[in-house]
């Protein structure tokens, strides 16, 4: 998979609206692969079939990796089979393949809309039939130059893969760790695969805590006065901040009110001299 | 002293809201599944309030630190 770095942003041989354009058919590849093998699901009820399009179809305008990875659990817990034949086996692990091109792709496409400034696919088009109407020669030479070469480098194709083979070793450990639960009858609706699912997600919620938050905590203890002094004021100011806006208002009403009264012995003041000019 | 009474007792509740996780997962495969989000709810409450007492323990600790001349610190800014 291509890479986009910010020193290639400014490179023109590494044009990253090109770049957008191949992740972009990447992902509509994969979210159609997807979707086909949703609705032909039959163990799948059609509601769920519905929410699963809907959701990956509002995916496509705003493009948020977070929303799909909620949606491929949701998936996970209500549609997979309680017991999967070889034919189905094979549809998941499909489907596993799909889910990790699709996430892996979508989260590039967060750092090519920030290179290109193209946030939306109608921006996209315009932009691509802006290139077509006005050819820049640097680009189109660079272009064709990749295109002799092959879109995708194998250094990355390799990294790529790599990165996928390293993530299905995790997931086959952690399957292995947590065995399916044999046992028969169904408890709040969920198979025993939904099950799995949850107790996994939680060991990996256990390892995100451990791999990400505690270094976190470590580097905290780099901070410098006047960083530790800023967060603790915003924090004291969090916790009195009803008290500190009840007061505020407060004065600001006493404030208000003794205008509205200056206010008015000043035009009793007036209408006094007036009355008395007169 | 007390600072570090403080930050101990966050430590504390971090490991308490693991402990708190790994019964979760208890009840997941005990196909216990309300029990379980109810423990996963709680436990992150406490992870919140462990992380917050380490956090704001470890700033006045700091600021407290820096009044003294003859403290070196690293300057990097947190992530």
């Amino acid at each position: 998979m291509p890479q986009t770095d910010g020193n290639q942003a400014s490179d023109p041989r590494h044009d990253p609206l090109m770049l957008r354009k191949q992740q972009y058919a990447l992902t509509m590849i994969a979210v159609a692969a997807l979707l086909m093998i949703q609705l032909q699901n039959p163990w799948i009820p059609t509601a769920m079939r519905v929410i699963f399009v809907a959701a990956v179809l509002l995916g496509f305008l705003r493009w948020s990796a977070a929303i799909l990875l909620a949606l491929i659990q949701l998936d996970l817990l209500l549609g997979e089979p309680p017991r999967a034949e070889s034919a189905q086996q094979v549809l998941c692990m499909v489907t596993s393949f799909l889910t990790i091109v699709l996430i892996m792709t979508v989260s590039r496409l967060r750092s090519a809309q920030e290179l290109t400034g193209v946030r939306t696919i109608r921006q996209l088009l315009r932009s691509t039939l802006f290139s077509l109407l006005n050819p820049d020669p640097d680009l189109q030479s660079a272009h064709d130059a990749r295109n002799s070469q092959g879109l995708v480098s194998g250094a990355a194709v390799f990294r790529t893969c790599t990165k996928v083979l390293i993530l299905m070793l995790a997931a086959g450990t952690l399957l292995l760790l947590f065995p399916e639960d044999t046992g028969s009858g169904r408890q709040l609706g969920l198979t025993s695969p939904a099950l799995r699912v949850i107790q996994i997600g939680l060991v990996l919620f256990t390892l995100y805590f451990a791999c990400l938050v505690l270094p976190g905590e470590f580097r905290w203890r780099r901070l410098t006065r006047h960083q530790a002094g800023i967060y603790l004021r915003s924090l004291y100011v969090g916790w009195a901040h009803r008290d500190l806006r009840m007061i505020v208002r407060h004065r600001l009403r006493r404030r208000r009110r003794n205008a509205r009264l200056r206010r008015r012995d000043a035009r009793k003041n007036a209408d006094a001299t007036l009355k008395e000019t007169s | 002293m007390f600072f570090l009474i403080r930050e101990l007792a966050g430590w504390v509740l971090l490991l308490c809201a693991l402990y708190l996780i790994s019964i979760s997962v208890r009840y997941v495969g005990d196909r216990q599944v309300v029990e379980a989000g109810v423990l996963v709810a709680a436990s992150l409450l406490v992870m919140r309030a462990g992380m917050l007492l380490i956090r704001m323990s470890m700033a006045a600790r700091i600021c407290q630190q820096s009044e003294q001349p003859d403290v070196v610190r690293g300057t990097n800014r947190p992530q």
